[in-house]
């Protein structure tokens, strides 16, 4: 009696480790958010595209920050413009390389977007002539 | 390297650019917020020249645009483009694709008085989806939608989310789409859950993000994956009230990549997030 009981036990433990085992197989694993952007950084969308060079899968990431240099975006002297950001990426999200400015320093820049074809990748944004 | 800028307009107001490539074919979609017209402009040799290629999107015509037409959205690949815009007007998405890098192009409807959010276009293969938040009876019912075309021919309508007015999420207003192998869909967009997408600090509430995918071109689909909640309480957890504007990428055939807007007040005081799927569905 207590084999079979034994038995059974083991087979239901053995069946609910090969569900487990197919789920975890089947499901989807997130990592944690992680900051994707300096402080202030935003974007509005299109702001992802994937090449594959080789073996290697990059991702190339754009966006908005209106604190460059730590410091608030505005059209007094002082103030920086606001920046349009490009960041490579690994398949894994991790940085590669550091974070680039594609517009003028001296120009605000804003709803950014991103594409890519081969070896090319395209940014677009408006230039703004004025903050607000 | 980057190349030198290159300007495409040199007055009036332009918001709202989307860009797409495929080969040596660039494509870029904006506003002119000034006539409400959805521009498109095309280079076939690797961004060096543009030209306007005059397409314009049956239901979005400046009749339609007194308040605004916005949100354009282009998607590129092979020699087939597809793309979608949204009047303000009448709350009516318009799309259209192409098999001949825009040379031509079929309109249709995504969805009539019932849009409130910006429609979004991927494109991979011979297929081109698109996805956006709906909203209909001042939103007593609201959700996700998805609709993917291949080869020349337009899918039914796919429903990711339904949401109503006692549901944990009310609505939506951003959606963002991706594709994956053959059949692969991804979608992520912003669900809010107070009516009118408010934010609430007792109890804690705002606008989660939410993943959902499916491996039939939206016929079925997994269960939702929440990314981001809006409803902490930690410091951290307070500054992520709002989390909208997702964009997404398959990296792989078993790896997905979110990027999304994540902030308290302001939306630009906060940050962009990141996150990535690994597996498969």
């Amino acid at each position: 009696m207590r084999r079979r009981i034994s038995t059974g036990t083991t087979a239901a433990a053995m069946g609910l480790v090969l569900l487990i085992s197919a789920q975890a197989a089947a499901a989807v694993t997130w990592g944690a958010a992680k900051s994707a952007s300096a402080p202030h950084g935003f974007n509005t969308g299109r702001a992802l595209a994937t090449t594959k060079q080789g073996s290697t899968t990059y991702v190339h990431q754009v966006y908005v920050n209106n604190y460059p240099g730590a410091h608030p975006a505005g059209d007094n002297p002082g103030n920086p413009r606001e920046a349009v950001m490009y960041q490579r990426r690994t398949a894994a999200g991790a940085a590669s390389g550091a974070a680039v400015r594609v517009n003028k320093s001296t120009e605000h820049g804003n709803g950014s977007s991103v594409a890519v074809a081969g070896s090319h990748v395209y940014v677009a944004w408006t230039h703004l002539a004025k903050y607000f | 390297m980057w190349s030198a800028i290159k300007s495409l307009t040199t007055s009036g107001e332009i918001d709202d650019p989307s860009v797409a490539a495929s080969g040596s074919y660039v494509y870029i979609a904006y506003t002119n917020s000034l006539t409400g017209a959805l521009k498109l402009q095309i280079s076939s040799d690797f961004g060096a020249h543009f030209h306007d290629s005059g397409l314009s999107m049956t239901a979005i015509t400046t009749s339609t645009c007194t308040n605004y037409c916005a949100y354009p959205s282009v998607a590129a690949a092979a020699s087939n483009v597809g793309m979608a815009g949204l009047s303000g007007d009448t709350f009516t998405v318009s799309a259209w694709t192409s098999i001949n890098h825009a040379a031509s192009k079929a309109d249709f409807t995504l969805t009539s008085g019932d849009a409130v959010g910006n429609p979004r276009v991927a494109a991979l293969g011979n297929r081109i989806a698109f996805a956006l938040p709906t909203c209909g009876g001042g939103c007593a019912t609201a959700g996700i939608k998805a609709k993917v075309w291949q080869g020349g021919t337009l899918g039914p309508d796919r429903t990711a989310a339904s949401y109503t007015t006692s549901s944990t999420y009310k609505r939506s207003y951003t959606a963002d789409v991706g594709l994956s192998g053959t059949t692969g869909l991804g979608l992520a967009w912003n669900a809010c859950r107070k009516a009118g997408c408010a934010t609430d600090e007792s109890p804690a509430a705002g606008s989660d993000m939410v993943w959902r995918e499916s491996t039939d071109d939206g016929l079925s689909w997994k269960s939702p994956f929440t990314l981001q909640t809006s409803t902490g309480t930690t410091a951290t957890g307070k500054q992520r009230r709002v989390n909208a504007y997702a964009s997404i990428v398959f990296a792989s055939a078993t790896k997905r990549v979110v990027v999304f807007d994540a902030y308290n007040g302001p939306f630009n005081q906060g940050s962009v997030l990141l996150r990535v799927g690994s597996g498969a569905p």
